[in-house]
């Protein structure tokens, strides 16, 4: 295995060729100059080092591309312009030191070959759209399947899958074990150690084996350092291949667990988003300005970002002493970026909600135990955005919560230790079914445990 | 040029010549070479490990509140830690086969090449000391020695196969909660304090409340801030007398007086400050800072008499006591008031069968009964406040205990016990973003090896550290040349149990 040793110093090997080739390029065009003329002598020495590292690079790199899987047209254009690039570097040596006329032309070439030549290197290691992919908009956003029923299983459900996990080794431009999973016929012939899938037989499938080994074992797939599978993810290949490992048939027409049913589900409803992308508004915002940082922080509320980067923030007042309307005049400055604020055992009154009406993003708000009453939830109103609210241990009344069905993105709202009305709750959870009302007051019984102590039995004595 | 302005040229030139003088050789020389050395070491190794976060530590402020690296579910935490391993066959792990094998010997098969603390010879196998039915609507199955737990159980997640590979309690309590089994490794609950602050800068980030007559094994290490700075570390609190020892002035001493000595001890910090510039002075300060507000709000959170009666009736709590319940109750309080991490350890449960108090049918009953009631308190009145879903409640211990009951020296024992057994027990995690109702893990018919599922230590710290919003892999702190975490170099977050 001495020449994969030996073929895996391609990569730094190749640096040097192409810096000091485009250096010797460099000065040779430099040296036309009057004033660089001294530099021409450096140019000979400069091409013999730069010709002599270009073929231990041809010789590494052909070293490397027979004991590593890469795709076959790029491997090929690649090693015929690195021996290009070489014989080229070597001739224009040589014409630089016999003086020939054309000298410059040929340095032109060369310097073309090594960038053409860099360039398919480059692919081949990281990807043929490693380059461009920053420019192109393709999201990487889960699709929604807006019936899934019809979707064909391999082609929506599972293809998606290989390509995120899988594609950069075993795709078009690399393939790690002489393994494809690009395209049906190459997944059917699998690689280098046989089969990747029995149809039908989850368990006696390459696949699915290797992705349930223990990442620590080297045969786990995908390697340790890459993106892995979730738990979703290998279900659904399991009840792909469980289902005959087809590339045509639609979902309906196969087995589904209740689980794999659940799974399906969340493609029709795209709620397989993340956690992040549904708690942060998609809008930007700026940073907010430090002098109403030091402003909020001397007035003892503690600024913090919903998330390391972020500028919206959370808020707590628990640490201010005395909370007075300038309180929330400071505070209504942070508007755009104010997410939670927390002023749960504060002194807040009805009022200074009214000041933070210009709140539009707050998702989240805790007044427990404070003398909010009916007044200050009717000016909840101006928090559209408005997901969770806590007003446990408050004046709050029947009346004041029937009034928060108007905040139509209400999910949770707690109302232990207010004077709720059944009725006035039964109506709010007509109006809003998806609202999660707590009303609290949970007692635990009294249990006989609760109150004795379990004995060791008597021991009997003859 | 006036002769002002040269004069004042000529100042700048001195105090140039004096820095420079400063800055000797020798000065130069090092800093060159480290920061050369730097350089290509960090460039070096920065292929290995491209995920060291940067210190979070502010000499000035240090529990400023921090905002995680990614959007946590959970903002704090508060560990249940029952001392001493409680018998997971007979609270969580239920093992119908186990109780057709009570009475019999011992098969080779399990006792071949492996070691316990106290067996000796062949033991014989010890059915479970009490009866298991299905709840909710989950229908996990649990013991009749938690009656109320099993009301709120489809707000749990049971991890039915946690691992330790530490059969002792001391290096087992430090494996789990600071990764590691020997001394000196900062705990979670500093780790936490560390990378998120505390939005209440009255109180500590960091609390820790211990009931059953002892502190842990593993002494106060076990909540100690290894060599992250000294501000993290957990304060111990106590249910009865004062909260915080000493916390109270002495008699003769005033509110005033009291200020005007912090302030003058400080200012001669600063003096030290400004002359050593070690971070440990400033940390220092800011301790004293906050030891003198703590004197005003300590005794009003930590004081639970305070609370209504229905509070104590639902938790049990025994104000005046020192006992498991009414330091549950704090633990709302102070989760309520801000605090990051609580950490509540209860000593007891090392059931070996000694004793009728460590007996797994009387005594263990009996452990069962304290904690029962007032943990399913916790998590109802958590979720009746809106607090349990940014509350992350774990519930464990360091170690479970054997399916066969302990032979002392190979002698038969006055009362049912079992012995240490890392190899499966039972932990739970609720609240914070955890899904409930859910069990993940399983052990064979007798509950002695896992059979999948899998749960280290580490695993748990990660799950924890996930829901507070941090990546256990890039979470770490420089110290003696390397990056540490609380993870050490294992860990996978317990992505079955997230909701």
């Amino acid at each position: 295995m001495m020449s994969v040793f030996i073929g895996r110093f391609h990569p730094v090997f190749v640096h040097l060729p192409i810096g000091i080739l485009l250096f010797a390029a460099l000065l040779f065009f430099v040296s036309k100059k009057q004033k660089f003329a001294a530099v021409s002598a450096a140019v000979v020495p400069a091409l013999a080092v730069g010709s002599f590292f270009s073929i231990l690079s041809c010789i590494t790199g052909y070293l490397l591309s027979i004991s590593d899987a890469y795709n076959e047209g790029i491997v090929f254009k690649h090693q015929w312009l690195g021996i290009a690039t070489a014989i080229t570097s070597i001739v224009c040596y040589i014409a630089n030191q016999k003086k020939f006329k054309y000298v410059g032309a040929l340095i032109i070439l060369l310097t073309a070959l090594i960038i053409i030549t860099g360039h398919n290197g480059g692919n081949l290691t990281h990807g043929e759209d490693y380059l461009t992919a920053p420019l192109s908009n393709t999201k990487n956003d889960k699709k929604v399947i807006a019936n899934i029923n019809e979707a064909v299983v391999y082609k929506d459900v599972i293809e998606p899958i290989l390509a995120a996990k899988c594609y950069s080794c075993h795709g078009d431009s690399k393939q790690k074990g002489k393994l494809r999973l690009d395209l049906p016929n190459y997944i059917i012939e699998g690689g280098e150690e046989g089969k990747v899938l029995t149809p039908y037989q989850p368990g006696s499938s390459e696949i699915i084996n290797r992705i349930l080994l223990p990442t620590s074992n080297e045969e786990h797939m995908p390697p340790k350092e890459k993106p892995q599978l979730t738990k979703d993810e290998v279900a659904l290949l399991h009840w792909w291949i469980e289902s005959g490992a087809s590339f045509t048939e639609v979902v309906k027409n196969t087995k589904q667990t209740a689980a794999i049913k659940g799974v399906l589900a969340a493609f029709s409803s795209g709620d397989a988003t993340t956690a992040e992308q549904t708690q942060l508004p998609t809008k930007k915002v700026s940073a907010i300005s430090s002098d109403v940082l030091s402003a909020l922080s001397k007035e003892g509320v503690a600024i913090v970002p919903v998330v390391n980067g972020s500028n919206y923030v959370r808020a707590n007042l628990i640490g201010v002493e005395t909370l007075s309307a300038q309180t929330f005049q400071i505070l209504s400055k942070i508007s755009d970026q104010l997410l939670q604020l927390n002023a749960s055992f504060t002194a807040i009154k009805d009022e200074h909600l009214s000041a933070l009406s210009s709140c539009k993003q707050l998702k989240q708000l805790e007044l427990n135990g404070t003398s909010i009453t009916n007044k200050g939830l009717a000016s909840l109103d101006a928090f559209e955005n408005l997901e969770i609210l806590s007003i446990t241990q408050t004046k709050a009344t029947a009346e004041g919560i029937s009034s928060l069905a108007k905040l139509k993105n209400l999910k949770k709202v707690y109302l232990y230790k207010t004077s709720f009305t059944n009725a006035g709750i039964a109506q709010l959870k007509q109006k809003m079914p998806g609202l999660r009302i707590d009303t609290g007051g949970y007692k635990l019984p009294i249990l006989v445990t609760d109150t004795t102590e379990a004995k060791a039995p008597e021991i009997k004595t003859n | 040029m006036t002769q002002k302005e040269l004069h004042n040229q000529r100042l700048v030139k001195e105090a140039q010549k004096a820095v420079m003088q400063q800055h000797t050789r020798r000065h130069f020389i090092k800093e060159s070479a480290m920061g050369f050395g730097a350089l290509a070491l960090g460039s070096l190794l920065g292929g290995c490990n491209t995920s060291s976060s940067a210190n979070l530590f502010d000499a000035t402020n240090p529990l400023a509140p921090k905002a995680p690296p990614f959007l946590g579910k959970a903002k704090s935490v508060i560990y249940l830690h029952m001392a001493g391993a409680p018998s997971q066959l007979e609270m969580f792990s239920y093992k119908p086969e186990l109780a057709k094998l009570d009475g019999l010997d011992c098969p080779p098969s399990l006792l071949n090449g492996k070691k316990f603390a106290f067996i000796r010879g062949v033991p014989k196998m010890l059915g479970p000391q009490a009866s298991f039915k299905q709840y909710g609507e989950s229908g996990i199955w649990l013991s009749e020695n938690l009656p109320h737990l099993s009301t709120v159980i489809d707000d749990v997640a049971v991890l039915q196969a946690v691992t330790t590979d530490q059969f002792n309690h001391a290096p087992a309590q430090l494996l789990m909660h600071t990764g590691t089994p020997r001394l000196g490794r900062p705990s979670m609950g500093s780790w936490v304090t560390y990378g998120l602050g505390s939005e209440n800068k009255n109180l500590p980030g960091f609390v820790v409340l211990t009931s059953g007559g002892n502190n842990p094994d593993a002494g106060k290490s076990v909540w100690g801030s290894g060599f992250l700075p000294s501000v993290y570390q957990g304060v111990q609190c106590r249910s009865e007398g004062d909260p915080v020892l000493f916390i109270k002035d002495p008699a003769g001493m005033d509110r005033d007086i009291r200020k005007a000595s912090i302030d003058a001890i400080n200012k001669v910090n600063e003096e030290s400050y400004t002359e050593y510039q070690d971070p440990e002075t400033l940390s220092r300060i800011s301790q004293y800072e906050l030891a003198y507000k703590m004197q005003i709000s300590v005794p009003g959170v930590m004081d639970i008499s305070t609370e209504p009666d229905y509070i104590h009736e639902m938790y049990g709590t025994r104000p005046g006591e020192s006992c498991f319940a009414n330091n549950v109750l704090l633990a709302r309080k102070l989760v309520e008031k801000g605090v990051r991490f609580v950490q509540l350890f209860d000593w007891g449960w090392d059931t070996h069968g000694d004793s009728a108090g460590n007996a797994v049918d009387i005594g263990l009953k009996n452990k069962c009964r304290k904690i029962d009631r007032p943990i399913t308190a916790l998590l109802q009145d958590l979720k009746q406040r809106g607090l349990l879903d940014e509350t992350l409640v774990v519930w464990g211990s360091e170690f479970g205990r054997t399916p066969m009951q302990e032979n002392r020296e190979g002698k038969t024992m006055p009362f049912k016990g079992r012995d240490h057994h890392g190899e499966a027990f039972s932990m739970w995690m609720a609240g914070g973003g955890i899904k409930g109702g859910t069990t993940y893990g399983e052990t064979d018919e007798i509950g002695y090896n896992i059979v999948n599922g899998k749960v280290e230590t580490f695993d748990i710290q990660a799950t924890i550290l996930n829901q507070l919003g941090f990546d256990h892999e890039k979470f770490t702190y420089e110290s003696q040349g390397r990056n540490f975490r609380l993870t050490d170099l294992s860990g996978k977050v317990i992505h079955d149990i997230i909701a």
